[in-house]
């Protein structure tokens, strides 16, 4: 099982248990309000839950694994998976996930490589630098197994185009630092929501 | 980061690493990123930032470079390769060119003209 698996497991599981121990921690306290049998008392509360009931349901099966036979040796089958499981939810939960690089390039000499927020950050400070574009964002996908991957930049774009030699400029750049850095750019492209500007 | 400390005797490691700080402080166009406790190597007192040195099982000191790359001053690959050629010189000159491995570049932020970048703000 992979560590993000793992990671994915330990968050849903820990949310789940919060969740339980909230509703749970809500019902104790409502019910601790009075005390004898009144309605909100942790009495009423036991035989609500049919807590009694429970005893005497578990309790002859908890007797049974004390004792040598077929439900003990399930119960250690059951303990031992539950070891791996929490141990498999501890590496999720203090494991460290390694960051995907982009490689840019790899050879014999080793790897030059871009953190993915570092090159969306570079790609969309150049993108939006034109007048026209309002906003810019970019994400990275690196490739699994080669160098490079796709960034995709969504541009809030105004009508008109700026002409000027630094937009022109800042565009150029755009498309060699995606050469660059071994990406294939695709560009998605929406007007402001409120009309924005126009050049 | 103070000044490189060549009087106080070092280990392979550390040595490897000083050289690479000095190589990645002359080169045009890029920097080291801040240590931020973990791109570093200890020397001493000092910290080497930006520089990861690690000994492979064969004995080797592979290094790892973790830099702030000006864009668009040079393009990365020959920029990179520079700098590998760079500090295998110098290792070869101080005596360690067997001992060092492989360097690995890693830009971990791109200083855009008339921008900080996000490690350099």
């Amino acid at each position: 099982m992979s560590v993000f698996t793992l990671k994915l497991l330990s968050r849903l599981l820990g949310f789940a248990l919060l969740l339980i121990v909230a509703v749970g921690g809500i019902a104790v306290a409502i019910f601790c309000l009075r005390g004898g049998d009144a309605t909100l008392s942790l009495t009423n509360l036991a035989s609500l839950l049919s807590l009694d009931e429970l005893r005497d349901t578990v309790g002859p099966w908890l007797e049974s694994l004390e004792a040598d036979g077929p439900v003990a040796a399930l119960a250690a089958l059951c303990g031992l998976a539950a070891v791996v499981l929490g141990i498999g939810l501890l590496v999720g939960a203090l494991v460290p996930r390694r960051e995907r690089l982009l490689v840019i390039q790899r050879d014999e000499h080793g790897d030059i490589t871009a953190r993915r927020r570092a090159a969306a950050s570079a790609l969309a400070g150049l993108a939006e630098r034109p007048r026209e574009i309002l906003g810019a964002k970019a994400k990275v996908r690196p490739n699994r197994r080669r160098a490079g991957g796709r960034a995709r930049i969504k541009l809030v774009r105004a009508a008109g185009t700026d002409e000027r030699p630094a937009a022109e400029e800042s565009r150029r750049q755009l498309g060699e630092l995606g050469k660059e850095m071994s990406l294939k750019l695709q560009s998605v492209t929406r007007k402001p929501r409120h009309g924005g500007r126009a050049l | 980061m103070t000044a490189v400390d060549h009087i106080r005797p070092a280990s392979t490691r550390v040595a490897i690493a000083r050289l690479a700080e000095e190589v990645v402080g002359r080169t045009v166009g890029v920097s080291a990123t801040r240590g931020r406790g973990r791109w570093l190597t200890a020397d001493g007192e000092r910290t080497i930032d930006g520089v990861v040195v690690g000994q492979t099982a064969a004995g080797a000191t592979d290094v790892d470079l973790h830099l702030i790359a000006e864009w668009p001053a040079r393009p990365l690959p020959p920029l990179a390769d520079q700098l590998r050629w760079e500090l295998r010189a110098d290792a070869a000159s101080a005596g360690l060119g067997d001992h060092l491995g492989e360097i690995e570049v890693s830009v971990h932020d791109f200083k855009l003209p008339g921008e900080g970048g996000e490690e350099g703000s």
